[in-house]
């Protein structure tokens, strides 16, 4: 059992955030906070937590005089409600891809080209990790995996919401292809069709129905079945498999985090954002094109994260907690 | 067992030892260690967040929930001495002692104002201030209680969060003037910016305190049970 001490602690971390948030979150120069291992002289203290408070511009001495001079900044305390705080650099993006974005994952090209031709074609039955997208949007994400809906048990897609929305105007109804119309998807491709999201409740994640045409099977490429869900913690070894990077592995070093995101012009907080970076240093998490995927743990195979953004420098995939997704779309997770 | 404690049963295996989050966020184990407002903000965050993952979790579309647009509930007296566990309520509290009163201010996940759209949404979303005013009188001498007792928490960090659903208020006291007390207390949730900071507020009472050592002893059934006591201030007396 969850001891009551552990759950205080999680509630001061909890609490920790949620002041750093109302204090810094929304000065024009940071991005996201959350909770993690601070680093160190470049070196990620696996050991420490910490108030992470990532910027775009990392400033410091003359330069950060400078900027809160202007009004672009203000400095990040040393200690947040009694925890140090670390400031690390993150530009994020939601991860799909646009037609000559510049998002292909050049580090992995030999096995992203392999990965790229099975999954980014036609598949009956589909499973998680292929490549899909809104029929109103030229581009393509990751299907994430098999769901059912808590009310009608109707088997469903869950996806991020810039993958099968992706537009403020869009309705309940809009088709999903499979798979995505950057990968050649045509109105012939039309498998499901979207029924609600989460971003009112600030989570970056939508399902669409499974219509009739193909099954959906609860099975990620090259990883295997989904064996239920679980709650990230830091230091979690985890995997994906996406459609534009393939089967990758990260640990988990962030948790309980918030960031703020831009969606079609609008900008949104997401909220319950998990932080995942490589296990190596120079390795992949992500790229653009796996939004959409689900971060499983490595041993257990149990999901714990729907990808939905990430950075390139530094190497940083963005997850959000899935279980609270699971909970806001009223959906059930498929588990072998 | 609930769907989030069978989650967390399986993450506690891989729960890693955090150096620092145990220096600096001391565990309630500490019981040597004097409960402080955060202390106390804490457990209740804990208790509350842990009732709504529930709630969330147990959903469904035929279930009424909450209604309204928020709603306040109120805790307390609370006296708290290292001790893990359930919050035990101190209605009597002896002169020199501290104790608190928490509120938690729950905006409505539940009620759908338009697909997908709730009063949490609509609220949280734009990160508005709010205020948590303590009021009490001294029921022995019908007179203004004192100052520590009739406050207003408002101003700089007071705004709520996007897609935060819960917030809780810590009021801590000493116990100075013997004598019965009754405190109300009210919030409001303001307007975004100067202009309109006192445009079209949302202003309500707590109503619902939780009473956990309701008296059952001689009465039997028609005494309430603890729990939930409506239409009711926090009473609680202070004794030389």
């Amino acid at each position: 059992m969850t001891s009551p001490g552990d759950a205080l602690v999680r509630a001061r971390i909890r609490l920790a955030v949620n002041e750093a948030v109302r204090g810094y979150l929304f000065d024009p120069n940071v991005r996201m906070i959350d909770f993690g291992n601070p680093r160190r002289q470049g070196n990620l203290c696996e050991d420490e937590g910490a108030i992470r408070v990532h910027v775009r511009r990392k400033l410091a001495g003359a330069s950060l005089e400078s900027a809160v001079r202007a009004g672009d900044t203000v400095p990040i305390p040393k200690v947040i409600a009694g925890f140090q705080t670390d400031v690390t650099v993150g530009r994020y993006r939601p991860h799909f891809v646009f037609p000559g974005s510049s998002s292909r994952p050049a580090k992995v090209s030999p096995y992203w080209r392999r990965a790229r031709s099975s999954r980014a074609t036609r598949a009956d039955p589909m499973s998680g990790g292929i490549s899909i997208s809104d029929a109103a949007q030229y581009t393509y994400g990751t299907l994430g995996g098999l769901v059912f809906d808590r009310a009608t048990g109707a088997p469903m897609i869950l996806s991020n919401w810039h993958v099968l929305v992706g537009d403020w105007s869009q309705r309940p109804g809009l088709a999903i292809y499979q798979p995505g119309r950057l990968d050649g998807g045509v109105y012939t491709d039309s498998v499901a069709r979207y029924v609600r999201d989460a971003m009112a409740a600030n989570l970056d994640a939508a399902v669409a129905t499974v219509g009739n045409v193909r099954r959906l099977i609860n099975d990620q490429v090259d990883l295997g079945p989904v064996r239920g869900s679980m709650t990230a913690e830091i230091g979690m070894d985890v995997v994906k498999s996406g459609r534009a990077s393939g089967v990758t592995y990260g640990r988990v070093t962030g948790i309980e985090g918030s960031q703020r995101m831009q969606y079609a012009g609008v900008e949104r907080l997401i909220r319950n954002c998990v932080a995942i970076e490589p296990r190596e240093d120079g390795a992949q998490v992500s790229t653009g094109g796996d939004s959409g995927s689900l971060w499983l743990d490595a041993d257990s195979r149990r999901a714990v994260g729907l990808h939905f953004a990430g950075s390139d420098v530094p190497e940083r995939a963005l997850a959000i907690d899935l279980a609270t997704v699971l909970d806001v779309l009223q959906v059930q997770l498929a588990a072998a | 067992m609930g769907q989030r404690a069978a989650l967390a049963d399986l993450a506690d295996k891989r729960r890693p030892t955090l150096k620092s989050v145990q220096e600096t966020a001391p565990s309630m184990e500490t019981a040597a260690r004097p409960m402080t407002a955060d202390d106390v903000r804490a457990q209740v965050e804990a208790r509350v967040k842990s009732a709504y993952d529930e709630a969330m979790a147990r959903m469904s579309a035929e279930v009424a929930e909450p209604e309204g647009w928020w709603n306040l509930f109120a805790i307390g007296p609370l006296q708290i001495f290292g001790v893990p566990g359930p919050l035990p309520p101190h209605q009597v509290i002896k002169v020199g002692e501290t104790a608190f009163v928490a509120t938690v201010i729950v905006l409505n996940p539940f009620l759908i104002l338009a697909p997908g759209l709730t009063p949490l949404s609509v609220l949280s979303n734009f990160a508005l201030p709010y205020e948590v005013r303590y009021q009490t009188g001294n029921l022995t001498t019908w007179t203004l209680g004192p100052g520590a007792l009739n406050v207003v928490h408002s101003g700089a960090g007071l705004n709520l969060i996007p897609g935060q659903a819960f917030y809780v208020d810590i009021l801590s006291f000493t116990a100075n003037t013997p004598g019965l007390y009754e405190m109300n207390i009210s919030s409001r949730i303001l307007g975004a910016a100067p202009p309109f900071i006192n445009a079209p507020q949302f202003a309500g009472y707590a109503r619902q305190v939780v009473d956990l050592d309701a008296d059952t002893l001689f009465f039997g059934s028609s005494i309430p049970a603890p729990g939930f006591q409506f239409d009711q201030p926090i009473r609680f007396q202070v004794y030389p």
